[in-house]
């Protein structure tokens, strides 16, 4: 039986700050930062909302109620990346050598 | 650790205060509309919240805290119960208009209702961080 040597199939690249992949554009951090302040301004935005309705600014809930859900539910997905992430990690630290 | 000293859930419990101090101040005047010479109360929050939060379009600048105009502190914000004596609805001097009262009473409920629901969904966000999204 033919096996062949995994080393060859996946060529690693050496780590780095430097390093970008050159097909995909932008780092998987990248992409990270970029998800983490979309977080950051939903949460801003809904809290921003709710002072607008509270003092009168805006007659509608419906805004708020909007805003509030997508702030939960953004919040939602990224709690369950970061679990996945997290599950990931511990599989691969977990791997025989 | 301030986890609940945020101005957004700050102003949604005293809105919530100011609510509940409306209902029984509009119930007063309903109670009251028949009694000679009373006059009704009105609660003010709003404009004293929107002070406390910096979003008056004029402020007087203030270099010290004990100054006139300044600032309050929204933690011991309170709604303001005020004697409203300028007008009259009946010949004895009464000034509950029952119409009024009743249509304030449904969108005070209202607006009672979605401030406890949203803070209660703030609430629960903030468990679901907590505990991480396990269940």
């Amino acid at each position: 039986m033919q096996v062949s040597p995994v080393g060859l199939a996946l060529p690693v690249q050496p780590a780095g700050p430097g390093n970008k992949q050159e097909s995909g554009g932008s780092s998987f951090a990248d992409m990270l930062n970029d998800s983490l302040k979309k977080l950051n301004d939903s949460k801003v935005n809904a809290d921003n909302l709710t002072l607008k309705f509270l003092t009168g600014e805006i007659q509608d809930f419906h805004q708020v109620a909007i805003a509030m859900q997508e702030a939960s539910l953004t919040m939602q997905l990224a709690v369950e990346v970061r679990n996945k992430v997290i599950e990931a990690y511990q599989e691969v630290s977990r791997m025989q050598v | 650790m301030d986890l609940f000293s945020d101005q957004v859930m700050v102003s949604l419990v005293k809105e919530l205060d100011a609510g509940a101090l409306r209902q029984r101040v509009m119930a007063n005047n309903i109670a009251n509309v028949n009694t000679p010479y009373f006059k009704k109360t009105v609660v003010e929050f709003d404009s004293l919240l929107k002070k406390a939060l910096g979003r008056e379009p004029v402020e007087m600048i203030t270099t010290d805290p004990r100054h006139f105009g300044g600032k309050p502190s929204l933690a011991e914000l309170r709604p303001e119960v005020s004697l409203s004596k300028e007008t009259t609805m009946r010949t004895d001097g009464n000034n509950v208009d029952i119409d009024e009262e009743m249509t304030n009473l449904a969108a005070n409920s209202m607006q009672y209702q979605a401030v406890a629901k949203e803070l209660s969904e703030r609430y629960s966000g903030l468990s679901y961080v907590i505990t991480g999204g396990r269940r």
